[in-house]
């Protein structure tokens, strides 16, 4: 029986080559495996909502959760711009009148930035519309004449803006209109991470203008490094190190005309109509993974609005309220930190 | 009798062996190189360039979308728009941008100036303005 066993068996050479080539099957497979199954940095940019959009994306699919996540600011943009045709220009258009069915996420988002102009005390007003349409910043921005800018102003008041528990909105009164300009930025970062959750993307980082979204760990561990523009000189002031969630800054060196000598920055102040004097030039907002909201993103952009018109003190209340942390600049050039941003940000080189 | 440690036809082996272990040392050590400046223009890149060993300032005139044009300039410090005919002059205002990560965007142009950097290393993942 031995005798035969040996006599089956090829001889050792040929053995060696059998076993070689195996061997070497298995590993081209297994290169191959990973080849394809590996996680991939992707970039991206696009520009949506009047805005230049950078995505950095790792994760199997992330030229998909890309550009899904475009065609879903592209389609958030057409939902809430009063220049388009979706729900908030349906309930301009229709002010005074019937009330028109959002979808969840729309009614949501109106709530929530609704909130935030009542906590605000109006610092940020969603119904700002008919006065930001006679400043007209994105086109041709002008001084508007003193009477215009009075009817403008009566005809603003976010507590004029009904929402009912079936999920429809209405303006109370005739030329009411509402101009969610100020929290679009940061609801598009909103709209991408949620993106990055369905395709289950490991980690990626969405900027929509100056506005950020941070998801999932950093590739190569430690903590995202987001800058923050100087607002009086070149480039970055410093650097914000942080874990994850999303920061936004309004500042009044971003846009402004001069008119008669005097500068005009596009952050009105919704309780008199001009652009606000709070004796800042930036306010950067950092709302923190986990905060109990469903648009941070949004909630993060409406902040650094608020805050800046409301100023250093009542801004920090704001901030405090909500749970966010803030980096408040004066036209002194005083730099002030919130508690939970200290240790995260640096001047200078940072990172 | 010469003892020899290995025959030819194995000397022949591991000096190919050798030459590709030098080639694959060669290619992962080159890197990603230094900061470079880059220009896209309705989401195509117009301009790559290299900062680092540039001797002197350089300009370049770009011809962006709805009949904007700026000129960039750039240098060892860095990129900047040193001029545009666009109203906004958002870009402009920016200034010299010195670190990978950092940009100067013109909307109405649809261009935009960014400085890329290192894969690894101090760079900026995002901006805030």
């Amino acid at each position: 029986m031995l005798t035969d066993e040996r006599k089956a068996r090829l001889p050792l050479g040929k053995r060696a080559i059998l076993l070689g080539m195996v061997f070497a099957l298995l590993l081209a497979g297994l290169i191959i495996w990973q080849f394809l199954s590996r996680e991939r940095e992707y970039e991206l940019t696009a520009f949506a909502m009047g805005s230049y959009v950078q995505q950095t994306v790792w994760g199997r699919e992330p030229e998909t959760a890309g550009a899904e996540a475009v065609q879903g600011i592209e389609e958030l943009e057409r939902e809430i711009s009063w220049r388009r045709d979706g729900s908030v220009a349906l309930i301009n258009s229709r002010a005074g009148g019937e009330p028109v069915a959002l979808s969840e996420s729309t009614a949501e988002l109106l709530a929530e930035m609704r909130e935030l102009s009542d906590r605000s005390g109006g610092a940020l007003d969603i119904t700002l519309g008919p006065v930001t349409r006679l400043w007209d910043f994105d086109n041709g921005p002008k001084l508007p004449r003193e009477d215009e800018l009075r009817d403008a102003l009566a005809l603003t008041g976010w507590r004029e803006l009904e929402l009912t528990p079936d999920r429809a909105a209405k303006l109370e009164r005739e030329g009411m209109a509402l101009d969610l300009g100020a929290v679009g930025k940061g609801a598009a970062c909103d709209t991408a991470l949620e993106g990055y959750q369905i395709y289950r993307i490991r980690a990626a980082v969405i900027a929509v203008g100056g506005s950020v979204g941070l998801y999932g760990q950093k590739p190569g561990g430690g903590d995202w490094n987001v800058g923050v523009r100087d607002p009086k000189g070149s480039g970055s002031l410093g650097v914000l190190n942080l874990p994850g969630g999303f920061v936004s800054t309004s500042g009044s060196y971003e846009k402004y005309f001069e008119q008669d000598g005097r500068r005009y920055c596009h952050l009105l102040d919704p309780r008199t109509g001009y652009p606000a004097e709070s004796g800042l030039v930036s306010v950067t907002v950092w709302c923190p993974p986990g905060m109990d909201v469903k648009y941070p993103g949004a909630l993060s952009d409406g902040l650094a609005t608020a805050c800046f018109v409301l100023g250093l003190e009542d801004g920090m209340e704001l901030l405090e309220s909500y749970g966010a942390e803030g980096i408040f600049i004066t036209e002194d050039s005083d730099i002030t930190v919130t508690k939970g941003l200290e240790g995260r940000f640096t001047l200078g080189e940072g990172g | 009798m010469e003892r020899r440690l290995f025959n030819p036809r194995e000397w022949s082996v591991l000096l190919i062996v050798a030459l590709a272990a030098v080639i694959w040392l060669a290619l992962s050590r080159s890197g990603p190189g230094g900061t470079r400046a880059i220009v896209e223009r309705g989401g195509e890149i117009v301009l790559s360039r290299e900062l680092e060993g540039l001797k002197a300032p350089e300009t370049v005139e770009i011809e962006g979308e709805n009949g904007v044009s700026l000129r960039v300039e750039l240098s060892e410090e860095g990129a900047r728009v040193s001029e545009t005919n666009c109203a906004d002059r958002t870009c402009q205002r920016t200034g010299l941008i010195t670190r990978a990560g950092e940009s100067a965007v013109c909307l109405p142009g649809r261009i935009v100036l960014w400085l890329e950097g290192p894969k690894t290393g101090r760079k900026l993942d995002a901006e805030t303005y």
